[in-house]
């Protein structure tokens, strides 16, 4: 008895989410509910021009038609949308922040102790950050380097007011404001996200990123990206999201928009480690997202990786429209859910132009009572002469209370098309753990070895340091899951 | 908002109350009859926008004016059948009803055998399912037939039951019932062929209900060779008790639409089940097939295989769903469903699903669309074959494997026979 509850100590511990503190800061916050007014009253707090408060108007008008979608395989009850504040910012925001990064210090230190340094002469890690806290962006980092070689890396509203040529142009064409009811939210009341213009012939440098925190209670996070890579340009861009361990739930609704022009590459890794709730289900974020990228131009690239370890539901198909002749997307994908999380998440590849290809590799491990479902579509256009595709989703079970599904849909209008599915479905190797313990190590160090050796394709697609981020995660999160 | 389901015409109710008066049903069966065609009024026929009915459209056929099919049929001469063999055991329905003249089997002794409206009680063991189908099936059904394989019995000859569409009356709707129960440690083949010696247009509705018991091992063939004006929705359920065994093929080769629902039930622990499935399609047909395996007790094994030739501007769905439940240990599930697209406008869906709630299992699934291989047909062009006797050498290469599965030669013999057909259409 007394190993018993030893054991469950352990566990809790081991579980501790280390992210899951609060930072207690003075924050200007919307009251609850969704109307016009509201819409109107986040675009004016952000000094908008018109057309975007027209979006929003647009989005929110069609939103308020719409039922909420209930296909995926997750459960929740519905979401009150009017007991929701959907603007929250720190109030020291108020103050214009100046290019030296003289952000407030409690803002500063927040991020520092989530291991992401806003002072860039503390940097060692050639990233550029976009932070974002709650509904706003607090800093952004190295952007006057970026600007040396004529890249744009901002906060969404600087985007907004600076460069309204481009949002105007490429806001919403690619996740059109009407595509679905989460687009439709996040369209009406974004408030704030990360905004990066590659020009003509540009390698980026360094990687960028955006850290998404959410602090404030009762609040959704409704951020959105929007990458542009000019012909020939090429970025790496990677985003990582933390929130408060609390045991109510926080709704996220984001959208991401990637532009591919011809012969651009973009390459998009999310280290997904919100906080998903405690062993009983309680608490944790419903992380709903449209994510998707147009493959415009010939020769383009999109390239997806995600490492979904948090968020007590997440709902999200990072997609590629392959547009362009001999476009390129890719989907590399790594679900881990425990407790009592649920992940209905996959991609959508839809090949249009002639010879273009895709590849998918996503790895779902599912343990304790937790649920996670892959679902694809990989669609062939009558004219997407020579389109190839692979798809490989394996899930791993630990747990005999774990659930997996795979739902994929294939739909081939093209005889030139090739088309190839496979998925697995099984536990983790006996034979392989007790050969693992035969040479001398514990049960966990065996079954972390397995499971980053399950995980490895996709992991290699990761930057370096969220490779390692991304391995110690999943440890972490699968401590004491082997019973 | 879209439209999800659509309320079905008059004429539904009209024949089902001409039909009500007309058919002296037991009470079980009226009640089952009543129940769910007020469902049916309830629900209606569903459109794309059900996700279980994304790629096959039957919302048409609720604005049709079904027929009872009497009087005018063609005369049924089973000799000159092509799918018929006189030493089989033969039973024969034509438009939905039991023929006992042309079923010498019914006689033979070595079956025991019910007419449905004869039955005491429903020999299914789960209600009617909110499924178009399955609703339509059991608010029309005509008539059908129990044929019991008794414990122990191992038949030498096959059992060949045809469900054969003679009405000259167009949109005839015909709702035939078969149900195969095999006892303890009896080993059968059974072939169920729906042909139609009509040209007109029928709903083909029919419902196919296997038990295995124990031990037993059952080969379940089902061929669709429908002419191609009509349309087949059918429902099939398949339940093997413990260490039973069933292999079941099914053949789509007619019909202008045709779906079929195969739900195989492993109720006991040992059971093994295969489910192959070969389609030839071309003009604008489309054939729709959904399977679903449900692995409730553990140590229970599936085997799946579909594959498909599409020409014209045909459409091939395939849908195959293994649930494994939470108590399956020692489960192992394989799926594949592969498709060869012959032509620039014909399409391919598949969405082959693993739905697993338990983790000592073994599941996998595999799907691959593509054309034919170009290296092949140049290696075939190259030793004096014409491209396009080359390209069906190919595409018949590419399903045979499917005949081979049931160990059936005679079953082998006339789909090969219906495959030829299939090819000399393209010639």
């Amino acid at each position: 008895m007394a190993n018993k509850i030893q054991t469950e100590q352990l566990q809790q511990r081991g579980r501790e989410y280390k992210y899951g503190f609060e930072t207690v800061i003075e924050q200007d916050t919307f009251p609850k509910g969704l109307n016009e007014d509201i819409v109107r009253a986040i675009s004016q707090r952000k000094g908008e021009p018109d057309y975007l408060l027209e979006f929003r108007l647009k989005a929110y008008r069609w939103w308020a038609q719409q039922p909420a979608p209930t296909w995926a395989a997750v459960e929740f009850p519905p979401i009150d949308f009017q007991d929701i504040r959907y603007f929250s910012a720190p109030k020291s925001m108020a103050r214009p922040v100046n290019e030296a990064g003289e952000v407030d210090p409690i803002l500063v230190r927040t991020f520092q102790r989530l291991g992401i340094p806003l002072r860039e002469q503390e940097r060692l890690t050639g990233v550029a950050v976009d932070a974002v806290f709650d509904s706003v962006s607090v800093g952004t980092t190295h952007q006057k380097m970026l600007a040396e070689h004529g890249i744009i890396f901002c906060s969404f509203s600087e985007a907004a007011r600076n460069h309204p040529e481009l949002v105007q142009k490429y806001l919403g064409s690619v996740v059109p404001p009407t595509d679905n009811f989460y687009a439709a939210l996040n369209s009406a009341v974004f408030s704030d996200g990360s905004f990066v213009y590659i020009p003509k012939g540009v390698k980026c440098p360094i990687d960028l990123s955006t850290y998404f925190r959410i602090n404030a209670r009762e609040t959704g996070q409704f951020e959105r990206t929007l990458i542009i890579a000019d012909v020939g340009a090429e970025v790496s861009y990677v985003e990582g999201c933390t929130a408060p361990a609390r045991p109510e739930n926080q709704l996220h609704a984001a959208i991401v928009e990637l532009i591919a022009l011809d012969d651009a590459t973009i390459k998009y890794s999310t280290v997904q480690n919100w906080y998903g709730g405690d062993a009983a289900g309680r608490g944790g974020i419903y992380n709903f997202v449209v994510k998707r990228g147009r493959c415009a131009g010939k020769r383009s690239k999109i390239s997806w990786t995600q490492v979904e370890a948090g968020a007590a539901i997440t709902w999200k198909y990072p997609s590629v429209v392959l547009l362009g002749d001999d476009s390129v997307g890719e989907f590399y994908s790594v679900a881990l859910t425990n407790n009592q999380m649920q992940a209905d998440t996959g991609t959508k590849m839809i090949h249009i132009g002639k010879n273009t290809r895709s590849t998918i590799v996503a790895k779902g491990i599912s343990c304790d009572q937790s649920k996670n479902s892959y679902r694809g579509l990989v669609r062939i256009a009558p004219g997407a002469e020579n389109a190839r595709n692979y798809s490989q989703c394996d899930s791993m079970l630990v747990g005999d209370k774990a659930a997996a599904n795979t739902f994929p849909y294939l739909e081939v209008s093209n005889p030139s098309a090739i088309v190839e599915h496979e998925a697995t479905t099984s536990r983790i190797s006996a034979e392989q753990l007790f050969y693992l313990q035969s040479r001398g190590l514990d049960t966990e160090a065996a079954v972390s070895l397995l499971v980053n050796g399950f995980c490895k394709d996709v992991f290699k697609t990761l930057p370096l340091e969220y490779m390692v981020e991304a391995v110690n995660m999943l440890e972490l999160k699968l401590e004491h899951s082997i019973g | 908002m879209k439209t999800r389901f659509v309320g079905l015409g008059e004429g539904y109710a009209a024949l089902f109350n001409a039909q009500r008066g007309g058919v002296l049903d037991p009470p079980w069966l009226a009640g089952r009859r009543d129940d769910a065609f007020a469902r049916l009024q309830q629900s209606g026929l569903p459109t794309r926008h059900v996700e279980e009915w994304k790629y096959t459209d039957i919302s048409f056929l609720a604005g049709q004016t079904p027929a009872a099919p009497v009087g005018d049929a063609v005369a049924v001469d089973p000799a000159r059948l092509p799918m018929w063999h006189e030493d089989d055991l033969n039973i024969v329905l034509v438009d939905g009803r039991l023929q006992q003249e042309l079923s010498p089997a019914l006689e033979s002794g070595l079956l025991e055998w019910a007419r449905l409206g004869d039955l005491g009680k429903n020999p299914e063991t789960t209600p009617v399912a909110a499924h178009p189908a399955a609703l339509l099936h059991a608010a029309f059904v005509h008539d059908g037939v129990l044929v019991r394989i008794p414990a122990n019995a191992q038949l030498a000859r096959r059992v060949h039951i045809l469900l054969l569409h003679a009405s000259l009356t167009p949109h005839a709707l015909l709702a035939p019932w078969v149900a195969i129960f095999a006892g303890a440690n009896s080993q059968a083949r059974v072939v169920i062929t729906a042909y139609s010696l009509s040209d007109a247009a029928c709903l083909h509705l029919p419902r196919v209900m296997v038990s295995a018991d124990s031990e037993s091992n059952l080969a379940i063939s089902q061929a669709q060779l429908l002419n191609t004006q009509s349309w087949q929705l059918a429902t099939s359920r398949v339940e093997l008790q413990r260490d039973a065994h069933v292999a079941h093929l099914e053949a789509g080769l007619g019909a202008a639409l045709a779906r079929h629902d195969l739900t195989a039930v492993l109720l006991e622990s040992g059971a093994r089940v295969e489910l192959n499935g070969l389609y030839a399609l071309d003009g604008k047909r489309h054939a729709d097939f959904h399977t679903l395996i449900e692995h409730r007790q553990p140590n229970c094994s599936s085997r799946q295989v579909y594959k498909g030739i599409l020409a014209g501007k045909a459409a091939g769905v395939f849908n195959g769903a293994v649930r494994v439940f939470p108590g399956a240990s020692g489960t192992d599930g394989y799926q594949l469903n592969k498709a060869l697209l012959m032509s620039r406008e014909a399409q391919m869906f598949s969405k082959p699903e693993l739905l697993i709630d338990n983790d000592d299992v073994k599941c996998s699934h595999g799907a691959t669309i593509g054309q034919i291989n170009p290296q092949e047909l140049f290696y075939l062009q190259s030793r004096g074959i014409p491209e396009a006797q080359a390209r069906h050498m190919l595409a018949r290469g590419f399903v045979e494997d499917i005949m081979f599965q049931q160990g059936d030669d005679r079953l082998r013999a006339d789909l090969d026979g219906a495959l030829d057909r299939y090819f000399a259409a393209h010639e």
